[in-house]
């Protein structure tokens, strides 16, 4: 799914969502090209600019009974980034 | 119409970490807002007690305490709006003539749990996500739309820590006063917020008697109206998240209509601040600044004590803390006590109106009108 993203922050802790961002991790609302804003994880380590556009794919997260699947975006080539 | 409800006393403890039990806290915060009052426990008709952490019980235990009378007693939990729920039930509760008097407290216990106190467990994993992040997400947004740095933060949070100051219950109060540069320099949280930018979980307790009728000292309330939060596009609701600002401004509209007032009333504000961010995007939410004119008042100086639109003179949930299930009595309290004239050295110039409004996560929403 394509998006764009409205806003986003870094968060410099680590994450509680296991296996990922031991070193902090980024939060976006996108809103993406048919639907309403959401609330996605952002894969790198660094909080995109408003306007970057990218899509939003389910990944799986955790370990055992411990997993979700949550929606990641991933900056398209060329998208800004920066913390 | 108004609702001919008054606020006849209030009484708080001290914000900040205590090791007192739940109880203790409620009956101490209860007892101060009956003394206020000049009430008895036996002339209240009802009690509303808000905790999002308690117990289960412990609303009983607070009003055996205080009296055991047999009058209703009903536990509530709305997160940071709980206190000003429980204070519209009490205002109801004599509006409708069920009672003459009724007693609305809140209690929470946030840096360390009350034995049998409720963690509630993620159910998803934005459950999981500290609650300061969509406001961090928010204030990025906030900030590009009005071309300004994380500097205008800082001079509304220094504002509030350096009202704490001078707010003797207050949990954050600084021994000097507190600059944007130290504010910008404090530990980062979630950008653009720092810890100085973001509320204090604290322990307290706070409580408010409503009236029917004026008494010496008692402050009318206008109108107090709630609100869950509608559909709205652009506001996702993942995880721990208060309702969308058109939710606020939807709830004030409806205040404003009950009370009779307009927005340029309005003398002394009270709004929730999870983050300072909050404090901005919510004055204009609740129409008392237009937007294009909130940065400049901010940078002004508008929201302090002596500026023209004073808010969260108290400290706010940044720096008078923020024990969830109090917070808003809490609130009100500030105002009550603004418009009383009886603030000291924070006092705002001859308030005549008040404005208190409280957002909960979950999408709780209350806006309340007082007048001196």
């Amino acid at each position: 799914m394509e998006a764009s993203v409205w806003a986003a922050t870094w968060v410099p802790s680590p994450s509680p969502f296991p296996g990922f961002g031991a070193d902090g991790y980024a939060v976006a609302w996108v809103d993406p090209r048919d639907g309403a804003r959401r609330q996605v994880l952002v894969a790198g380590d660094a909080a995109p600019s408003i306007g970057t556009t990218g899509t939003v794919e389910l990944q799986l997260l955790g370990d055992g009974d411990d997993r979700s699947e949550v929606p990641m975006f991933v900056a398209g080539a060329g998208g800004e980034v920066g913390r | 119409m108004t609702l001919d409800v008054h606020i006849g006393g209030v009484g708080m403890t001290p914000f900040g970490a205590s090791t007192d039990a739940l109880d203790d806290l409620g009956v101490a915060a209860a007892s101060a807002a009956l003394a206020d009052a000049g009430l008895a426990y036996q002339e209240i008709g009802e009690v509303f007690c808000s905790s999002m952490l308690a117990p289960p019980q412990t609303a009983l235990r607070v009003a055996h305490r205080l009296g055991r009378t047999g009058v209703p007693v009903t536990a509530l939990e709305s997160a940071s709006a709980g206190g000003l729920v429980a204070l519209r039930h009490a205002a109801l509760a004599v509006a409708s003539g069920r009672c003459d008097a009724a007693l609305a407290i809140g209690y929470e216990r946030t840096t360390a749990l009350e034995p049998g106190g409720v963690v509630p467990r993620p159910r998803t994993i934005w459950d999981r996500m500290p609650p300061q992040v969509h406001y961090g997400i928010e204030a990025t947004r906030w900030l590009h739309d009005h071309g300004c740095g994380p500097e205008v933060l800082a001079v509304v949070a220094a504002k509030s820590w350096n009202a704490a100051a001078l707010n003797p219950l207050a949990a954050r109060r600084p021994d000097h006063e507190v600059t944007p540069d130290e504010v910008l320099s404090a530990r980062m949280v979630t950008t653009p917020l720092t810890r100085m930018m973001c509320h204090a979980s604290v322990d307290g307790a706070a409580a408010v008697v409503v009236t029917r009728g004026a008494r010496p000292g008692s402050i009318e309330l206008l109108a107090i109206e709630q609100s869950s939060a509608m559909v709205d596009r652009g506001w996702p609701v993942d995880g721990p998240v208060a309702g969308p600002p058109s939710q606020t401004t939807w709830t004030a509209r409806r205040a404003f209509e009950q009370a009779g007032a307009v927005a340029s009333d309005v003398d002394v504000v009270s709004v929730h601040d999870m983050c300072v961010s909050e404090e901005l995007v919510t004055i204009v939410a609740l129409g008392l600044v237009d937007d294009a004119d909130v940065v400049d008042l901010a940078i002004g100086g508008g929201l302090a004590p002596d500026g023209s639109l004073p808010v969260n003179v108290d400290g706010g949930c940044i720096a008078r803390g923020h024990p969830m299930g109090a917070t808003g009595l809490a609130q009100a309290i500030e105002v009550v006590t603004q418009l009383r004239g009886g603030a000291g050295a924070r006092q705002v110039r001859t308030p005549e109106v008040g404005l208190v409004q409280a957002a909960g996560g979950g999408g709780s929403c209350v806006v309340a009108l007082l007048r001196a």
